[in-house]
């Protein structure tokens, strides 16, 4: 047993002004993700958002893998602030901390984009598709396997999924847990990018992530918000909502 | 006006966008005589087909803030001045106008589809492109508001995922892209394409319209509806409208030949 830190990498792109990367550190068991780590991310998302030199967040992973879900071996306890949340029965402290997690990237107000290689499952998964903009290598295994150890996916992508991509690819990927390759996660939209897996991708990536960081702020932020809002507006009301967007939106 | 012909020709509304000199963007006038025409059309029943179409080699840029023209005297007390400028108002009701057209709505790509041009295609029924059409948003990229509703309208036509990537990221897609991920129906070569618009607007204008509109009117509706309103929703629609074209429907089946429609 090592000590060695395995915690979430938070930096500054040494070349892309206003990129900031939030590094999954924990190569020898592919990224997965326990709470300790999750609150971490969380606590970087908060001082990304609020960072007016941010502006696009990026997520990725050391090694092999970008995640391969959640430590379900090593059962950390749950947060302190949690714990009022915690069900007393034999199934941990389920999801709430993630769910924390997964709402923040969604609601960031940023662009956001995560990379990846190798594995994308689970809690990677519902990672990526709480970002703007999905990269994969071609060879990236993406998806959900909870239902094959027999564990519920209660992180929301029953919601995402089937808004993200048309419903008909829903019960392939996710009722029969199967898992899609960057290819063909590109080839029904749910990837907006696929690159050569043998080169690293924030190499690859540099071009559109530069792109991204270097956006209008504010009018991104707005646009955003909208099409998040507007799942779930009927098309009048979204369109009042909009009406008054810019004086209510003040970050830069 | 000259930025725009709107003009009838048998059962089919034709909206032109005439102003190439600024790449077909649109003023406050032209949006509101798009809004006003379209409108009319839902109680003519001689027009069974709207088509909106641009020059040659260009459909429709977007708006260009500093030649929208006048304030609509229509929406005066509705602009308070602000450092963010005025309501979209006008751009708002002319693409609520189009997406809840009674009629058949085709829009004709021919080149450059941007911004504003974008939301009229994506609030049409049909888009039908050139080859060489290319579609983008361009409002972030230049710090401008999004605020049509075509962040209602795109995410349910195509998912949220490919909704921002055109929305957010910014991308171009060529027509055949565009077609791949569902948002053009058809790409036609520049030289076939009048030829083939006219047939895929003649198939449309025949149908029994006013089954057409009934459809239209359920399926939009319906994406804001929770199923189980939707079922209820359908069977209201169903109780109260007569599509007279049922007993042509019904004739022409058992006399084994294609149905003359009248639209109503």
């Amino acid at each position: 047993m090592t000590n060695e830190d395995t915690s979430p990498l938070v930096f500054d792109d040494p070349n892309i002004t206003g990129l900031r990367h939030i590094r999954l550190n924990n190569p020898n068991k592919l990224n997965v993700l326990n709470s300790a780590q999750q609150e971490i991310i969380a606590a970087a998302i908060t001082v990304a958002q609020y960072d007016s030199a941010v502006s696009c967040l990026v997520f990725s992973g050391e090694g092999r893998a970008f995640c391969a879900g959640n430590d379900i071996i090593t059962k950390a306890k749950a947060l302190p602030e949690y714990r009022q949340h915690q069900v007393d029965l034999e199934i941990g402290s389920g999801p709430i901390g993630l769910h924390d997690l997964i709402t923040k990237i969604r609601n960031f107000p940023k662009p956001t984009v995560v990379l990846m290689q190798g594995f994308a499952l689970g809690a990677g998964y519902d990672i990526a598709t709480s970002c703007d903009i999905r990269i994969a290598t071609s060879d990236c295994k993406f998806g959900d396997p909870r239902v094959h150890r027999a564990l519920w996916a209660a992180e929301g992508w029953s919601y995402k999924i089937t808004r993200l991509i048309p419903q008909s690819y829903f019960s392939e990927m996710h009722l029969r847990g199967e898992l899609l390759s960057g290819e063909y996660a590109m080839e029904i939209g749910l990837v907006h990018r696929t690159f050569n897996p043998d080169i690293d991708l924030r190499e690859s990536a540099s071009e559109i992530l530069r792109h991204l960081a270097s956006l209008p702020g504010k009018s991104y932020a707005m646009a955003k918000d909208s099409l998040l809002r507007g799942l779930d507006l009927r098309f009048e009301d979204l369109q009042i909502s909009t009406r008054s967007h810019p004086a209510e939106l003040n970050y830069k | 006006m000259t930025d725009i012909q709107i003009s009838q020709e048998g059962p089919r509304l034709k909206i032109e966008l005439t102003r190439p000199d600024h790449e077909n963007r649109l003023t406050y006038e032209m949006m509101l005589s798009i809004r006003d025409a379209v409108l009319r059309v839902n109680t003519d029943e001689t027009i069974r087909v709207v088509t909106i179409s641009g020059s040659t080699n260009l459909f429709c840029a977007g708006e260009d803030k500093d030649t929208l023209g006048e304030w609509p005297s229509e929406f005066s007390g509705r602009g308070p001045l602000g450092s963010h400028g005025l309501p979209p108002l006008p751009q708002q009701e002319m693409i609520s106008a189009l997406r809840s057209c009674k009629k058949p709505t085709v829009a004709l790509l021919t080149g450059k589809v941007a911004g504003l041009g974008l939301d009229i295609a994506a609030a049409s029924d049909h888009r039908i492109a050139t080859e060489k059409t290319i579609i983008s948003d361009g409002r972030i990229q230049n710090a401008e508001h999004v605020a049509t509703g075509i962040t209602h309208i795109l995410p349910r036509l195509i998912g949220l995922s490919q909704a921002t990537r055109i929305l957010l990221l910014g991308d171009e897609l060529t027509a055949i892209e565009a077609s791949r991920i569902g948002l053009i129906h058809a790409v036609y070569a520049s030289d076939d394409f009048t030829d083939e618009a006219a047939r895929f607007i003649d198939k449309i204008s025949t149908l029994a319209t006013r089954s057409y509109s009934i459809i239209k009117e359920q399926t939009i509706e319906q994406l804001d509806m929770p199923y189980e309103w939707a079922l209820k929703h359908s069977l209201a629609i169903r109780q109260t409208n007569v599509i007279e074209d049922r007993a042509e429907a019904a004739a022409a089946f058992k006399e084994k030949r294609e149905p003359k429609f009248s639209g109503r």
